[in-house]
């Protein structure tokens, strides 16, 4: 790990106001930190974000679910109140890495980072969520832009994401052995606006299957979806599976996000 | 010897000394021997796989701020190795794989070493390297050592050429008539592994000084010895000037089981003056680890409808990497592994080692002994199928029994894997087996056999018995982890001497203050130092009791050693404490000590039956039966362990409790072989998987408790017939997870890790084609060097 400053602000403005190029934001530090120990990134500064109060908790209204950028993965996994609007979210938190990486690990953290394994890109492109950040709110297929990268500006902080309330969601993923990160996990959503089918892992960025949701959107059953192949080109392939197994994995995870959704 | 007293009272479940610190984090490790004038280490590795180097300019790094010292090849002039003296400790005109050192340097700091490291300037010409062991045994291949006739052989016998390191081969009978027979059907099979990565918590470590003239290594290591020898030789100084001592070892698994970075850093103490510290990153542990190698293999048997073989043919490619180390060794095992578990009416085996440009390979859990399992389980699972009879009963007929032969002759005594195979099979009998869970997944069960090894060869012990009454035992044993300086060794000391384990103080290893020792490997401590305590035990009894029979006037063969005290038998509280007895030995001819040895009684082999083997035949065999069931996902290839069972040979279990967390540790160290470890070697030579994201070893969550039994009785030459019990229960896990997995599919599965992407192509009937090594030939005489008569 190479030296660095650290700062601690207690509000959005003075972190954001605080940035430079070249310093990080932390927030819960499940990749940051290891990357750094790995010398594998290097930042003058980092910002961490723990002593800022508005950018943590979970509120819920009938029609959404707003969490705020520094709430921990098991802090969703463990509300009655996800589990009861969007069981689908509060099953996803609950199955993010380990133990560990879900005690420090934040929903803001994770989509900052964009990693293309991660399993809340998913949640957030099938329930069609928005992002928001002290400039503006950003939908979630919007957000996220490529390979760990999103939308977001140098000075930009997520600072809550809003999920609308669906009325039925499933989540289903395959885990790496290794990471626990989804070597592919599917997200199935029957929303008010149509049923949505958001991939992650699979490719370099989480991406929606249109002909997954056509057909659920006239038969919103497993055996609907179980036949539909994707087309292997375009994912990833890498020592933990080829481009070909993960495509047979969106099918079979597909199918069974449905059979699970509630 | 033990008739002399109640050996049962060896037998306890007495717990560790170690465990609150280790649990508590207070214990001391070989990094926490750093003292305030310690400079650290670092390494320069190359970066490419197969390189001539031009130059290593060092003038700069020297300039750099905090650096005290900085070696290389010119500073370790000497070769070292096993059967061969091929490895240099820096690479000098050559590099020969990704990660090997060319220079070392001390300074002030980690970070400064780091930079200085990084300020050598090295001029090289990149050459073709040799990553497979297809390639390296093609006809156009380039040499990794193209001097390879001049190295110094430390061990005569073997075949040598070329990129094949070691050549081991064994004909007993004749294999050509056998094939010839027209009433045998043929079966024959190949078999591929990878590499497996040990990842003991602590990475190896080294604190060196030089003072008084002598070198003083403090280490993480399981062959205090090994290190002693292969210092001085590679320093070229006299092995004398070289002390070792081993401080807590936080586990090993046969990572340790060779010199590793205490070169190193003994030439950077004595260059600079000063203690230095080495020791590796995770990364750098888990890029330079000595693997378990990987390995091909190809199977012929001719077997009689009746399930007789007749005839066995077997060749293992074993890759040692780019030098030869302990694979040149693991060549011996074959013959006990591929040609053990099942009577033969003749067999020929080539097991070879193959120099490529990869990071050398090593000692792990039972080396070879685990993929030759699975190689020969599954295959004595094709046989069945081929010849229509089922699994168990196959086993039934054919496992190695009293007085039948090995692969190379040796007869073996007693009959323990037929009972032991029954004693599983009534514990958990073979019920209707479904083929199809309610969840649609695929089940599957497999009974295994194998068969094992305790390495055992010379071991010292010195006894001191205390005037306090207390005993201490000085030998050059390390407490690895498996617990048997901490609870075996103390509970044998005790029970021959009449007093408590908590009685017995064990000395941690000193190259300085005790005798020689081959090492902490192989499931041989209990065995061979045991036994050197043992004997060591038996010259302070007839002291005491020499003494003991003045004071009582009483004849010693009357006498007890019972609970601290020495008494006249049937006469509880009769006689005097051993402390009583210790004093007045001091007043009468000094302390008491004794001191013991032990080497292996040497089983013999049929004459002529093996060339190159560094053992011909098994002094203690051991055994195993192991039974899992598996579900197996078909729309995932994903495999779930859903039961898991054992019966293990151990002798005589002197501490059960301690046995069984051996057992459940090895286990899961091969179910991670089985289903998900693998370092796989990327286009520049180097691992791909260099941290726990890409390796990943099982946790609690991806496993489940082992169900066990142990089988007691069987023969050993061990003292109390004890044999070693930790290193065995991981030899059939890959065997049993591969033959379940390939009943529950119906498929030929022919390679490990059955990682979930494998498992699925293996159930793609158009896409699944098996497996075939076209670079082992199916005519075994051309997969040897030809000094062996082809038929």
């Amino acid at each position: 790990m190479y030296s660095f400053d650290y700062e601690r602000p207690s509000g959005v403005n003075e972190a954001v106001s605080a940035i430079r190029e070249d310093d990080k934001f932390l927030a819960g530090g499940q990749t940051l930190l290891p990357t750094l120990k790995l010398r594998l990134a290097q930042a003058d500064k980092l910002i961490d974000l723990s002593g800022i109060a508005e950018l943590k908790g979970i509120s819920v209204s009938e029609s959404e679910v707003s969490i705020g950028a520094m709430t921990r993965h098991v802090d969703v996994a463990n509300s009655a109140d996800v589990k009861s609007a969007i069981p689908a979210l509060a099953y996803l938190a609950s199955h993010i890495g380990d133990a560990q990486v879900r005690n420090r690990g934040t929903i803001g953290g994770s989509i900052s980072n964009n990693d293309p394994a991660a399993d809340y890109p998913a949640a957030l492109v099938g329930l069609g969520a928005t992002v928001h950040t002290n400039k503006r709110s950003i939908s979630a297929e919007d957000f996220f832009v490529d390979l760990f990268e999103t939308a977001l500006e140098e000075d930009e902080l997520v600072t809550k994401v809003t999920f609308p309330v669906p009325e039925k969601a499933g989540y289903a993923k395959f885990p790496n052995p290794a990471s626990r990160f989804a070597l592919t996990g599917v997200f199935v959503a029957q929303t008010a606006q149509g049923v949505r089918v958001a991939v992650t892992g699979a490719g370099p960025c989480v991406f929606r299957q249109t002909d997954m949701e056509a057909a659920l959107s006239s038969n919103f059953s497993a055996d609907a979806v179980s036949g539909i192949k994707t087309e292997a080109s375009g994912l990833s392939a890498d020592i933990h599976a080829s481009a070909d197994y993960r495509a047979n994995l969106i099918s079979v995870m597909a199918a069974r996000a449905v059979q699970a959704a509630s | 010897m033990s008739g002399k007293f109640n050996s049962n009272s060896a037998v306890m479940n007495f717990p560790r000394r170690d465990s609150q610190d280790k649990l508590r984090g207070r214990t001391k490790y070989t990094v926490d021997m750093e003292n305030s004038d310690v400079l650290h280490a670092a390494l320069l590795r190359a970066e490419i796989p197969s390189a001539r180097l031009i130059s290593i300019d060092t003038s700069e790094a020297k300039k750099m701020p905090g650096v005290k010292a900085i070696a290389t090849h010119l500073d370790a002039p000497g070769l070292h190795g096993i059967g061969i003296s091929d490895h240099p400790i820096f690479a000098g005109d050559v590099v020969r794989y990704h990660g090997e050192p060319i220079a070392a340097v001390a300074a002030l700091t980690k970070a400064q070493a780091e930079a200085a490291a990084a300020a050598i300037k090295v001029t090289f010409e990149q050459d073709d390297a040799v990553l497979t062991m297809e390639d390296a045994l093609s006809i156009d291949a380039p040499l990794v050592h193209p001097d390879w006739e001049n190295y110094e052989i430390l061990f005569d016998g073997a075949a040598r050429g070329g990129n094949i390191a070691w050549e081991a081969t064994v004909q007993r009978g004749d294999t050509n008539a056998a094939f010839c027979r027209d009433d045998v059907t043929i079966v024959e099979g190949c078999y591929r592994v990878g590499r497996q990565s040990h990842v003991p918590f602590e990475p190896r470590a080294v604190v060196a000084s030089f003072e008084d003239g002598r070198y003083h290594i403090q280490t993480s290591t399981q062959v205090p010895w090994t290190v002693r020898h292969v210092t001085a030789k590679v320093l070229g100084i006299p092995e004398a000037q070289v002390q070792v001592t081993v401080p807590a070892v936080g586990g090993g698994f046969g990572l340790k089981f060779d010199c590793s970075l205490e070169p190193y850093a003994a030439i950077l103490a004595k260059k600079s003056g000063r203690s230095v510290s080495l020791y590796n990153s995770r990364r750098e542990e888990q890029m330079t680890c000595l693997c378990r190698e990987n390995a091909e293999i190809r199977l012929r048997s001719a077997v009689t409808k009746e399930g007789e073989i007749v005839g066995r043919e077997a060749t293992v490619l074993m890759d040692c990497g780019a030098y030869g180390g302990e694979q040149v060794f693991l060549t011996s095992m074959t013959a006990h592994t591929l040609g053990g578990n099942y009577k033969l009416g003749s067999v020929r085996i080539s097991s070879r080692a193959i120099y490529t440009n990869t990071p050398p390979n090593g000692a792990f859990r039972a080396c070879n002994g685990v993929y030759n399992t699975f190689a020969l389980e599954r295959h004595t699972d094709e046989i069945c199928s081929a010849i229509g009879m089922d699994q168990i009963e196959f086993r039934r007929r054919n496992v190695i029994g009293n007085g039948d032969i090995g692969a190379t002759g040796q007869v073996f005594e007693g009959d323990v894997l037929r009972p032991m195979l029954e004693q599983l099979l009534e514990k958990y009998p073979i019920g209707d087996t479904q083929e199809v869970l309610p969840d649609g997944r695929l089940f599957g069960r497999a009974t295994t056999v194998g068969t094992w090894f305790i390495f055992v060869g010379p071991s010292a012990a010195t006894v001191n018995l205390n005037a306090d009454g207390s005993a201490t035992l000085v030998t050059s044993g390390v407490e690895i982890g498996s617990g048997t300086m901490m609870q075996s060794l103390p509970q044998m000391v005790a029970a021959s001497l009449g007093l408590h384990p908590s009685d017995v103080i064990v000395k941690t290893a000193d190259t300085d203050a005790s005798g020689r020792d081959l090492g902490v490997g192989g499931g041989r401590t209990t065995v061979s130092i045991g036994a050197a305590s043992m004997a060591a035990c038996e010259e302070v009894r007839e002291k005491l009791l020499s003494v003991a029979s003045q004071m009582l006037q009483t004849k010693a063969e009357d006498l007890v050693l019972k609970n601290g005290r020495i008494e006249i038998k049937d006469r509880p509280g009769s006689g005097a404490t051993i402390q009583t007895v210790a004093q007045q030995a001091e007043l009468d001819f000094g302390p008491i000590s004794g001191s013991g040895a032990f080497t292996n009684p040497g089983v013999k082999a049929m004459p002529g039956c093996a060339s190159g083997h560094f053992i011909e035949a098994i002094d203690i065999p051991v055994f195993a039966v192991h039974d899992c069931e598996v579900a197996v996902d078909p729309d995932t290839g994903h495999v779930e362990v859903l039961s898991y069972r054992i019966i293990q040979d151990v002798g005589r279990a002197l501490n059960p409790r301690a046995i069984h967390g051996q057992i459940q540790g090895g286990i899961v160290q091969g179910l991670g072989y089985a289903l998900q470890e693998e370092i796989t070697i990327n286009a520049d030579g180097a691992f791909d998987q260099t941290g726990f994201e890409t390796y990943r070893l099982p946790l609690a969550g991806d496993v489940l408790p082992i169900d066990f039994e142990l089988f007691e009785g069987a023969p050993s030459c061990g003292p109390l017939g004890t044999k070693g019990a930790g290193e065995v229960p991981i030899l059939n896990v890959g065997a049993s997870i591969a033959c379940a997995v390939a009943n529950a599919t119906g498929k030929a599965v022919s390679e490990l890790p059955l990682t979930p992407p494998r498992v699925l192509a293996l159930l793609d009937d158009d896409g699944y084609t098996g497996l075939s090594l076209t670079h082992i030939s199916s005519e075994w005489h051309k997969n040897t060097l030809g000094r062996t008569s082809s038929y």
